[in-house]
């Protein structure tokens, strides 16, 4: 008899089974961004009309980015909740902008003459902001901080109460200020 | 009527697998030839019932039977009814459903082979072969049930994944592959059985390296199939990317490769028993992980199936498992105590060894590099990720390491020898590896490790093949008969070595054929007008025109390119991206699927990448990738030897009838004496 | 032609939750749709893997992730993301960007995940020094088990030049098969020279 089989297996094995375990619950294609409680990183891009919009300029207000694409299908649903949430914080201050991303100008006119936003929508020609914000895939939507630092980030189609939980500590920075 | 057909069906297969396993327990251990006759019987009814289930499945999708519940998840209107029968692993619930299956008819299958012989230890395994089946069957009966009712019954479904419907290799990869992981458990059983029994004499040995050969051999077949599969799908241009799930089925093809080569000293040597068990069982437990792997969604793979609930139910299983082959080694230690004695490092037992330390490192760093990920969370709360770099940087050393031991360890004589024959032994094919070496440079291989590859892959041919030729021409020369007739009564007369050594040859030529396309692949990206054209290698390739065409599940963008060499045209090659309907819906990511010219000395490789919508232009991206079609041959190397190492061998079985395998141990025959002497008794017989 | 082509564009992604879960090339809005005149590459027409530029960026690519696909580096992902991504390498290396600064800008971005290998430092070190210390140890175990074995084995284990000075070298066998051991120490025989 030579319990050290059994004890070694206990030893060796129960961790890695915990460990094994420790991944339930979890979805392993997340990523968690680095990037909040740091500079948004700037950019230049322009609307269909051509009219560019710099996010430096923006510094001041707390600014909402949400980068979508016409072709999926949360960002439809997730497009009313920002166009309600836009005209409600109006008074507020709060600057919302939408980045579309690997899309065609023809679908996305379309699209907003459908559902029109009052706020800027901005071509990501080059999918180069994309990148510089670290998307994987959309929606994805940063929440930026009045001194132009990124404050959250949400992956997939926000709800008007995430919406309004998230854009809280924006305002209360933004109203001290 | 199908689902409540296949329920009952997978209810009773249940009940079977349970009864047959408590009918093989005592069996074995009041040692009652009705019990296990019953269990016998059982084990066939559970084949039969779970045969039924996995028939009424086929037939629902293919009557496309929506209220069947795993139906209604992978079945379509749609699609081909070749696609819709291989639909029955595209998801979770029919795999498994395919899994249990498998293992009734490896139960079923070994049931019969054993009928009558072997039958001390027999009732044992397959006790524990129909627990492991009661489990998975249990699984299909429940938590994982294909057949529940669907209500309101849908009037159409989403189809198999895209990227399952769209290649042939699917109808192989994946059987072949749960042929290879469910057959372990069947070697696993065997050893189970020798332990419960308590007699350990060296009988058992022969049936636990055929049954291990078996799946391993299958295993081959499915890792490289899938290697393939993803080579013509994916469109990236690679076989392996080290992938989670890649890993989870490379695993335990590492450890049933080293148990194969330790068994050997086993059986010759008498020491290395405790080793080739746990080697046995961590191949056995690495199967349950690798299962686990798969479909607990706690692994990013592309091979993964969607997060699903039965992973905490897997890792029970993997636990229960785990302790059961703890508790079988504690308490049987004493029968496999080493009786034997090992000659010396500088000996084939040595290199033996050596292959196992390898082969187990290699297993370990695979494991490690896998599962890290989970690890560096737990610790630092951050991902991270262990691909496909860092693989190749600890994969290439042991890779090296292995392909050296292949050598190395046929060249070196059993047993104890002195210097001067080991230097002997290795002369010529060390100066052949190196004459290969010089070789390669001239032809402008001028990278170390390719070169170092080619080189030990030319010695280590070398001393293969000097293998068959020495007593291939002492044959000649002593019965005076022709070449291939001499050579065929030395292979015949040692099948299991030369299967061995055709298994060797058909990995050097694999580990050549990677080696190269890893480090001479060739790319081109390149946007072409109609008419233009690019060169990669020998070959110019000149884009003619994209078009779409639309069948009835997919919709697919179709670029035409001529691929010509020194001015020839040899092929046409049309790469294409595959749109998939979806519940009526055109998917809007597209499936690539690369066209491949092939020869011999390698592929050309083309996929579209983008195109203008008037059909003037496409991005095409040109892979030269090397001896790549050696890879896909290789491997029908490995399985025809194999073959020549399974063979049974049946003339030598009838003259010595009785006295081999120890057949002649009828279960009561005679009383069994305690473990201890058991265990001397057959290292005394063994002598 | 023109109408199946649009039918194409027309065809609707099922949204990022199933995305997240389906394989590498796929995940990826069809660029390939999307291409041409409102998707510019900032890169020439024909990229040759040869060109210096082109073997710069394809090394550092080959060390980076593809975020949105399975594994795969963004050098080898055909997705439309990962020649996004592998652009914004070029530029930056023609831009004259150490590959240190280019890794760190997309650690900055996505994370440490974005690297295919982890960094050599910190706990990361058990990956790297692990395999190391299971192929050592191993080798001493097996150091280990050939001494304790071997001096077990001179005594009982026979005339040592018994089992390898022979010609043939037939060891002491476990075999049961009394004619197959035999055949065997015959092949042996015929083996050496």
């Amino acid at each position: 008899m030579k319990w050290g089989y059994v004890v070694g297996a206990a030893a060796l094995g129960l961790p890695f089974l915990a460990l094994l375990a420790s991944g339930f619950g979890k979805d392993p294609s997340a990523i968690v961004s680095p990037l909040p409680g740091h500079e948004a990183p700037d950019f230049t891009l322009s609307d269909l009309d051509g009219k560019a919009v710099r996010l430096s300029e923006l510094r001041g207000a707390p600014v909402v980015i949400n980068f979508w694409a016409t072709w999926c299908i949360p960002c439809r649903q997730e497009h009313e909740v920002l166009a309600r949430g836009a005209a409600h914080h109006a008074a507020d201050g709060v600057q919302f902008l939408g980045v579309v991303y690997q899309d065609e100008p023809e679908s996305i006119r379309r699209f907003l003459a459908r559902s029109p936003v009052d706020y800027p929508t901005l071509v990501d020609v080059k999918g180069q902001t994309a990148i510089d914000y670290g998307v994987t895939g959309v929606p994805e939507t940063f929440f930026v901080r009045p001194d132009g630092v990124i404050d959250s980030k949400k992956v997939g189609p926000l709800d008007p109460q995430d919406l309004e939980r998230r854009l809280g500590p924006l305002l209360a920075t933004g109203g001290g200020s | 009527m199908n689902g409540p057909i296949g329920a009952g069906a997978v209810h009773a297969a249940l009940a079977c697998a349970a009864f047959g396993a408590v009918c093989g327990f005592v069996g074995g251990r009041r040692r009652s030839m009705d019990a296990w006759r019953l269990a016998r019987g059982a084990t066939y009814a559970s084949f039969a019932a779970m045969s039924l289930a996995i028939l009424t499945m086929v037939r629902a999708l293919l009557t496309h039977d929506f209220s069947v519940w795993y139906v209604s998840r992978v079945g379509s209107l749609e699609t081909p009814p070749f696609y819709t029968v291989i639909s029955l692993w595209s998801s979770l619930e029919g795999s498994i459903l395919l899994w249990g299956w498998i293992l009734t008819v490896y139960a079923a299958a070994l049931a019969f082979v054993y009928r009558r012989r072997h039958a001390d230890y027999m009732p044992y395994t397959l006790g524990v072969l129909l627990s492991v089946s009661a489990f998975f069957t249990w699984l299909i009966a429940g938590p994982a049930d294909p057949f529940e009712p669907v209500f309101p019954v849908p009037s159409n479904g989403p189809g198999p994944n895209p990227l399952l419907q769209n290649h042939p290799l699917m109808a192989l990869h994946p059987p072949m592959l749960y042929a290879g992981y469910v057959g372990m458990a069947v070697p696993f059983a065997i050893a189970s059985g020798a332990l419960l029994r308590g007699r350990i004499g060296t009988a058992w040995l022969r049936p636990l390296r055929l049954w291990a050969l078996i799946p391993w051999t299958f295993l081959t077949v499915g890792i490289v199939a899938g290697g393939w599969w993803s080579y013509e799908v994916l469109g990236w241009g690679g076989y392996w990317a080290w992938d989670p799930v890649e890993n989870a089925s490379f695993l335990p093809w590492l450890s049933a490769t080293a148990f194969i080569h330790s068994l050997m000293v086993q059986e010759r040597r008498g020491i290395l028993k405790t080793w080739s068990l746990s080697l046995l069982m961590v191949t056995f437990l690495l199967t349950i992980l690798g299962t686990f792997m798969t479909r607990s969604g706690v692994f990013n793979s592309v091979h993964s199936f969607s997060q699903s609930s039965i992973g905490p139910i897997f890792l029970a299983f993997l636990g229960v498992a785990l302790f059961w082959c703890a508790g079988l080694l504690a308490t049987r230690s004493e029968l496999i105590a080493s009786d034997g004695a090992l000659p010396g490092p500088a000996s084939r037992e040595g290199a033996f060894l050596l292959n196992n330390v390898v082969f187990l490192a290699f297993t370990l760093t695979v494991l490690l590099g896998t599962v890290y990920p989970l690890l560096a969370e737990a610790i630092r709360g951050v991902r991270v990720s262990v691909g496909l770099p860092y693989f190749n940087r600890m994969g290439v050393p042991l890779g090296l390491a292995v392909l050296s031991l292949m050598g190395v360890g046929p060249a070196l004589p059993w047993g104890r020898s002195d210097a001067a024959r080991i230097r002997a032994q290795l002369l010529w094919p060390g100066l052949f590896g190196i004459a290969v070496a010089c070789g390669c440079v001239a032809f402008g291989v001028v990278q170390p490790l390719p070169l170092l590859t080619f080189g030990l892959a030319g010695f280590v041919t070398f001393v293969t093949l000097r293998e068959f030729w020495v007593p291939t021409r002492s044959r000649m020369s002593s019965s005076g008969a022709g070449a291939l007739e001499s050579l065929f009564h030395v292979v015949s007369r040692a099948r299991r070595r030369y299967g061995g050594y055709v298994v060797h040859l058909g990995v050097v030529a694999m580990i050549v054929a990677i080696t190269a396309s890893w480090n001479y692949k060739l790319k081109v990206e390149a946007t072409l007008d109609r008419g233009g054209s690019f060169r990669i290698g020998d070959y110019d390739v000149t884009f003619r025109d994209v078009r779409p065409v639309e069948e009835s599940h997919r919709f697919s963008v179709v670029a035409t390119l001529d691929v010509a060499r020194d001015g020839e045209p040899v092929a046409v090659l049309q790469p294409r991206s595959n749109h998939y309907k979806i519940m009526g819906q055109f998917q809007r990511e597209p499936i690539g699927t690369p066209a491949v010219h092939s020869t011999a000395a390698g592929d050309v490789y083309l996929t579209l990448l983008a195109f203008e919508k008037d059909g003037s232009q496409a991005t095409i991206q040109g892979l030269w990738q090397p001896l790549v079609p050696w890879i896909w041959w290789s491997a029908g190397l490995m399985v025809l030897g194999s073959f020549v190492a399974m063979w049974p061998e049946r003339r030598r079985r009838g003259r010595a009838r009785g006295g081999v395998d120890g057949e002649a141990h009828a279960p009561r025959a005679e009383p069994a004496p305690p473990p201890g002497q058991a265990g001397a008794a057959a290292a005394e017989a063994a002598r | 032609m023109r109408r199946a082509l649009a039918l194409a564009a027309l065809a609707v992604v099922l949204g990022r939750s199933v995305a997240a879960t389906e394989p590498a090339a796929t995940t990826e809005p069809a660029a390939a749709i999307a291409a041409g005149e409102d998707h510019p590459a900032p890169t020439p027409p024909i990229l040759l893997a040869g060109d210096a530029l082109e073997r710069r960026t394809s090394a550092l690519a080959s060390k980076l992730r593809c975020p949105v696909c399975q594994g795969l580096s963004i050098d080898d992902s055909p997705a439309p993301s990962a020649r996004d991504m592998r652009a914004v390498v070029r530029q930056k290396l023609a831009e004259g960007m150490s590959e240190e600064e280019i890794t760190a800008y997309f650690v900055s971005r996505y994370g440490e995940f974005v690297l295919l290998q982890p960094e050599a430092k910190g706990v990361n070190l058990l990956v790297w020094l692990g395999p190391v210390a299971i192929l050592l140890g191993g080798v001493a175990l097996a150091g280990g088990f050939l001494r304790r074995h071997s001096r077990v084995g001179r005594p009982e284990g026979g005339a040592p030049r018994g089992t390898g000075g022979t010609e043939g070298g037939a060891p002491a066998t476990v075999e049961s098969d009394p004619y197959l051991a035999r055949a065997r120490a015959l092949l042996e025989g015929e083996g050496k020279p």
